[in-house]
């Protein structure tokens, strides 16, 4: 089983932010309002923590999670997959009224 | 009571069908015209709309708010305090129309936001006001001819960045202590909940001078990430997740500029064997403890959302927790007979409901809920999740990962120690909560405990003058007290050397 997977709509969201702009990461992050989820990132400019680990990519686009939140989802494959509904706020997807969610299921 | 539905026949709110954006004391298009639906979690309807701004729409308020920044921080302490009290009355004597608004808004049950958020708001602009009175500089004296005077001043232009589980508290929050020390705010409300903010501002918008306060509605990574990177604010305070947090300092860093940062938990609950030894109003106020994690439906950075119970008395305190639970009663928001409401958000019961199927997958135990309430009527289309109790251990993503909704992760332990190691075993450090009858004990864990706010034999209350943040990655500074004054001040050092004759260094 891959560490990362994204879902059919996933991938199609992610092209269609890719085209409006450019160059992106995703962060996963945590707490609050928006809750652990993948967040997406214009990667220009983005410093990318040294706190943070690859998992993967999607589309070419790379996906980071925090070392303490990898400490209990190492044995999880991450899904990515989108909701109907703007997502957590900061991230690119909610301009286009849907939001990213992570899913796992136990690695094999 | 059940209040009607706004914008219907008796209702105590009228929601306009569209709001702009409230800038230097107007109401202002957004440039590009671009709007945002918003739907209440009762029903999933729309019931207005707000602007979608963009950099145009921040630079107008930056206008507005820089043209209103020497007035408002050379203005006396009295005035500044004399306008927040004169808000705080006027929320106040609309208290039950705001509260009305601000469930429709969120959905939270209309009892909370009648006997807590709305009340809490009052008080929250009246204790500021008396605190920026009460302020004082610091003189150090150096030596018999040379004198440090400290003075407090305002930083200047703040930006804020509010979430949507406390719309009106979250902004009286940020509002309150920065208007108090002289500063002027641009904010930014949740896309999900800007709407309650409007029927306020509309309410005190005449008590505030032109554009000592602006709000400008949008989408966090379109107006929030405009207003977050512009250099024309002084300092940012930004209250959600820990992934806007961290960008949030980044986009600091461009200009150099502080921030104060209110992110996520996952708060422990502790309750030690000794609250079981009577029978009494004392446990049972343990027990109500307990079923705090159901108050405002889940989505409070501080819920006690892990209860970590002795495994001497798990059973029999469960078992009573667990009919407590069972009573909750879940209806119409805007019924005060109601005692849980609906979720913020689809998104937000979407997540929620995803964690249903975690827990499940991870081996948890579902002791209660698990389901999504679906209600009749009006109410078919809103947002509703039983409250929710599972079992489990610290290790799984429900005990690690903030659910933002009514579901508990119930776990034991043996020793003290191990309560404080799986306390402690978390990313975040908001809330927590100790509960003990002997106060040696209580306060070795409070102080064990790596949390900003313990709450001792208590839970979930929110007095101002009680410092509130966080320690780990939970944030930054310390909202809720006078402290968070300094949080919008600058010191100015003034050094005065009283001596009539030269160093002699030249």
């Amino acid at each position: 089983m891959e560490k990362l997977v994204a879902t059919e709509k996933a991938i199609q969201v992610i092209e269609v932010l890719k085209r409006k702009y450019g160059s992106l990461l995703f962060e996963q992050s945590s707490g609050c309002c928006d809750g652990t989820a993948p967040m997406c990132f214009q990667a220009d400019g983005h410093y990318i923590s040294s706190q943070l680990i690859l998992v993967g990519e999607m589309a070419g686009v790379p996906y980071y999670i925090d070392k303490n939140q990898n400490e209990y989802l190492k044995n999880m494959q991450i899904i990515v997959d989108v909701m109907d509904g703007p997502g957590a706020s900061f991230s690119l997807e909610s301009t286009e009224g849907v939001g990213f969610i992570m899913h796992s299921k136990i690695l094999e | 009571m059940i209040y009607a539905n706004p914008n219907t026949e008796g209702s105590l709110v009228n929601f306009k069908e569209r709001y702009e954006n409230f800038i230097g004391g107007e109401w202002v298009p957004p440039v590009k015209g671009q709007y945002l639906e918003v739907k209440s979690p009762l029903t999933g309807k729309v019931f207005t709309s707000v602007a979608r701004s963009t950099d145009e729409d921040i630079e107008l308020a930056l206008d507005a708010a820089h043209a209103a920044k020497h007035d408002w921080a050379h203005s006396s302490t009295t005035t500044r305090a004399n306008i927040l009290n004169k808000i705080a009355n006027r929320i106040e004597e609309n208290l039950e129309m705001i509260a009305v608004a601000e469930t429709w808004d969120n959905g939270k049950a209309v009892r909370e936001t009648l006997n807590a958020d709305i009340p809490l708001v009052v008080d929250h602009f009246r204790y500021f006001a008396g605190a920026i009175r009460a302020q004082q500089g610091a003189i150090s004296e150096i030596d018999d001819d040379t004198v440090a005077y400290h003075f407090h001043e305002p930083i200047g232009v703040v930006g804020q960045i509010i979430p949507w589980n406390f719309p009106l508290l979250m902004a009286a929050w940020k509002i309150a202590p920065a208007l108090a020390a002289g500063n002027v705010i641009v904010m930014k409300p949740a896309e999900q909940t800007p709407a309650s903010m409007m029927i306020l501002l509309e309410l005190i918008q005449d008590l505030i001078p032109k554009g000592v306060l602006n709000i400008v509605n949008g989408i966090g990574a379109e107006t929030g990430k405009s207003l977050a990177t512009n250099p024309r604010i002084n300092k940012v305070a930004f209250t959600g997740s820990t992934g806007v947090g961290r960008l949030i300092m980044q986009y600091a860093t461009e200009n150099i500029i502080p921030v104060t940062l209110e992110l996520g938990g996952k708060s422990p609950n502790i309750f030690f064997p000794d609250v079981m030894e009577k029978d009494d109003e004392f446990l049972d106020k343990a027990i109500e403890g307990l079923v705090l994690f159901a108050l405002n439906s889940g989505e409070i950075c501080t819920c006690p959302s892990r209860a970590l119970i002795h495994e001497d008395i798990y059973e029999e305190f469960m078992k009573r927790a667990l009919e407590r639970i069972k009573a909750i009663k879940m209806g119409n928001p805007l019924d005060t007979e109601t005692m849980m409401g609906a979720q913020a958000s689809q998104q937000q019961l979407d997540k929620i409901m995803s964690y249903m199927k975690i827990g499940k997958d991870e081996g948890a135990t579902i002791l209660i809920g698990g389901d999504q309430k679906m209600l009749d009527g009006d109410l078919a289309g809103g947002y509703y999740v039983s409250p929710t109790v599972f079992k489990g251990s610290n290790k799984m993503r429900i005990f690690q990962e903030e659910i933002f909704g009514p579901v508990l992760s119930v776990t034991t332990f043996k020793t003290f120690e191990e309560a404080m190691e799986i306390a402690n075993d978390t990313e975040f450090g908001l809330g927590a909560g100790v509960w003990s009858r002997n106060m040696d004990q209580a306060y070795r864990a409070v102080r064990a405990i790596q949390a900003g706010r313990v709450w001792t034999n208590t839970y979930h209350q929110y007095p101002a003058h009680a410092a509130f943040g966080g320690y780990k990655k939970s944030g930054i500074g310390r909202e809720n007290h006078l402290m968070m004054l300094e949080h919008y001040q600058q010191t100015k050092c003034m050094l005065v050397s009283y001596k009539q004759t030269p160093m002699g260094f030249f």
